[in-house]
């Protein structure tokens, strides 16, 4: 199978929706000439013009909110949010209006946009260019989040996303843009809400989303070694999430760390972790284990910035603890 | 005379004031209208003055404490020699205590506090707690106190068998008990329920026992076989466990009724009377000799059970024990030590 790059992937999937739904467009900051500050999208304007390529001005609550209206009456566009810390900015388009548009009109009206942005921190980005914020959106009932590990994750769920007739807030890890994967040339979908089990394992779960799920392989690797089975488990979306499969696994295995790069308090770890809780609770043999971001402002220091996001050394230290009775 | 110093009221509804510091050492020399020590209540900070001329002593309240608005914190004396004998250094009372417990991170509302005994200090120090916290694991203790610590896998696989958790505890297993404690907790329990126990018999020539027997008869008509197992078997066992007080419980006769013997070893065979104190029993004696069984179980309570029953010619003793209260080897070195007194009792004597 070829190997392409996840922008590429993202790109790919996008033109090939374009191609085939002329009711598609995209609209951001930089998304034309530019192709994004990540070149992801390089290459679409020439294909399909200024009018379905749109740069905006620098308004995110603008350009949201158009692509809201939109959507309500006909069109299906993709807002392009340049870094996912802006998503501040448009928390009333997204979470009052396109998250409830449906419900408050008796489902006369739906809102099928994509909003794609990313996530992801030790790029030297600082605090406001860096957080991952999936948390707060999959918090709001009414819209789907979607999660992709890789070039292959990226393409097929950026393709369902684009056809799902509700909102859709898509983060893509910055820092895997350039990361290649085994990604089919004939046309594919993932749907949403079904995780992915990337290695089976029968000693304990490690449920990773987004750039953890890597970290979390490396880990299952290095446990291997140590004659600990780890299954890794890549939930996709977190909303809707695929409760099913991480709880039958956990059953299976009595030990589960959750590892998410969005602050730990509050976030994706905390609200699997509980799930967990609730539905395997007689199978578990420790505490459910929680790997988040650290919960301070993303520090520009490298040196510091690196400490705040959780590693597969981590993920592996954690394990070995559990499975020796150590928490 | 002695002036007191009071902690003062300084809102309407106080009851006590936070001592925040000392001005003065104890013994200074102090003049009315100097700063004496700072107090603080949920509203202000306020330096209180000396009234008289003086010495400070007697100083009863530390630094950061709460003290009962009245309460007299510290004299001042005209002379040092007036200052009454202290009885001892004061603590602050239980209730001060736990007010000051639960202030003590209050952040100071005043900057004029002398650094070394300014509260914010703890304060940081607690917010660095916070913030590193997530990122590391809690911990489990090794104390065992209270409750059971074990994880909810094991409690159900445990529930669903009818296993008793405390036994693990008991054996001295690390908590919290996991799934992979399971197993030793199934043999615990078989252990506790009676049904694992060991056995050993031997088998050993009557002859010189009833030999023995008319002998000891032939001076005194009131010794019973009875007395003479119980006093060898206390003899025994007083080689292995090296207690003070053997306390065994026999049984005998047709209707194998149960009476108590207290170190029937250590009298003189005719001397040996059943004892009506309430007294541990260490080893159950069951003296089948004058019925027709050679074996009986359950019924049985003791970590040591010796059964005594006729085989043709021979005695067959039987010894039955808890393997995890008596070692193997001990166990049998008991039965030895016991078939060897029958086998020749007239060694007994000498």
């Amino acid at each position: 199978m070829r190997e392409i790059t996840f922008g590429a992937a993202v790109n790919e999937a996008i033109a090939e929706e374009m191609r085939l739904d002329n009711r598609i467009i995209l609209l951001g900051e930089d998304v034309a000439e530019a192709g994004t500050p990540f070149k992801v999208l390089s290459g679409l304007v020439e294909e399909f013009g200024a009018d379905r390529i749109i740069d905006t001005p620098i308004s995110e609550p603008g350009f949201t909110g158009i692509a809201v209206g939109a959507a309500m009456t006909g069109l299906r566009p993709i807002v392009d949010l340049m870094f996912g810390d802006f998503l501040f900015l448009i928390m009333d388009q997204l979470c009052n209006q396109a998250a409830k548009t449906h419900y408050m009109s008796g489902g006369k009206l739906s809102v099928p946009m994509v909003v794609r942005t990313n996530m992801g921190a030790t790029r030297r980005s600082a605090a406001q260019h860096s957080q991952s914020l999936h948390a707060l959106v999959a918090h709001i009932p009414g819209l789907k989040v979607a999660m992709p590990s890789s070039a292959y994750e990226a393409k097929g769920l950026m393709k369902t996303a684009i056809r799902d007739n509700n909102p859709v807030v898509i983060f893509e890890d910055k820092l895997m843009y350039n990361d290649k994967a085994g990604v089919p040339e004939e046309e594919y979908l993932i749907n949403f809400g079904e995780a992915n089990i990337l290695k089976a394992g029968t000693d304990i779960s490690l449920i990773a989303t987004s750039s953890m799920v890597q970290q979390a392989q490396l880990a299952a690797k290095s446990l291997a070694e140590r004659n600990i089975s780890a299954e890794v488990i890549d939930p996709r979306t977190i909303a809707p999430l695929d409760e099913d499969t991480l709880i039958n696994s956990v059953k299976k295995t009595s030990h589960a760390i959750v590892i998410d790069e969005g602050h730990q308090n509050y976030g994706v770890t905390a609200e699997i972790a509980a799930r967990i809780s609730e539905k395997a609770f007689y199978y578990l043999d420790a505490p459910v284990q929680r790997l988040g971001a650290m919960d301070v402002p993303i520090p520009f220091s490298p040196a510091l910035e690196d400490l705040t996001v959780p590693t597969a050394q981590q993920i592996h230290d954690r394990a070995v603890m559990m499975l020796e009775g150590k928490i | 005379m002695a002036h007191e110093i009071i902690m003062p009221a300084l809102g309407m509804a106080q009851e006590t004031g936070r001592l925040v510091a000392w001005l003065k050492n104890e013994g200074d020399a102090v003049s009315k209208g100097d700063p004496l020590m700072e107090v603080e209540t949920d509203k202000s900070t306020m330096e209180v003055e000396a009234q008289k001329d003086g010495f400070l002593v007697n100083i009863t309240a530390q630094a950061n404490t709460d003290v009962p608005v009245g309460d007299v914190v510290a004299l001042i004396v005209e002379s040092l020699d007036d200052a009454p004998p202290r009885p001892s250094p004061s603590s602050p009372s239980p209730e001060a205590t736990e007010i000051a417990a639960t202030t003590s991170d209050i952040v100071p509302k005043t900057p004029s506090l002398p650094a070394e005994q300014s509260a914010s200090l703890p304060k940081i120090q607690a917010n660095e707690k916070i913030a590193r916290k997530p990122v590391q694991p809690a911990l489990v203790s090794n104390q065992a106190d209270g409750k059971i610590l074990a994880s909810p896998k094991l409690r159900a696989l445990a529930a669903s068998e009818n296993l008793d958790l405390s036994n693990l505890r008991n054996a001295g297993h690390p908590e919290p008990f996991k799934a992979a404690d399971l197993f030793a907790l199934r043999q615990l329990s078989n252990q506790s329920h009676g049904s694992l126990r060991s056995t050993a018999t031997s088998l050993i020539e009557k002859n010189s026992f009833h030999i023995f027997v008319s002998e000891i008869s032939a001076f005194n008509t009131e010794v019973s076989i009875e007395v003479i197992f119980a006093s060898f078997i206390a003899a025994s066992l007083r080689q292995y466990s090296g207690d003070d007080i053997i306390g065994i419980s026999y049984k005998s006769g047709k209707m194998l009724e149960s009476v108590l013997y207290l170190n029937p070893d250590q009298h003189q065979l005719a001397d040996i009377v059943v004892s009506d104190s309430d007294i541990p029993v260490m080893a159950e004696i069951c003296d089948l000799t004058s019925t027709d069984f050679i074996h009986l179980s359950g019924d049985t309570h003791s970590d040591i059970i010796f059964t005594i029953s006729n085989l043709a010619d021979q005695f067959m003793i039987t010894l039955d024990w808890q393997p995890n209260k008596l070692p193997q080897s001990d166990a049998l070195a008991l039965l030895s030590d016991f078939s060897m007194r029958v086998k020749s009792p007239l060694k007994q004597l000498l």
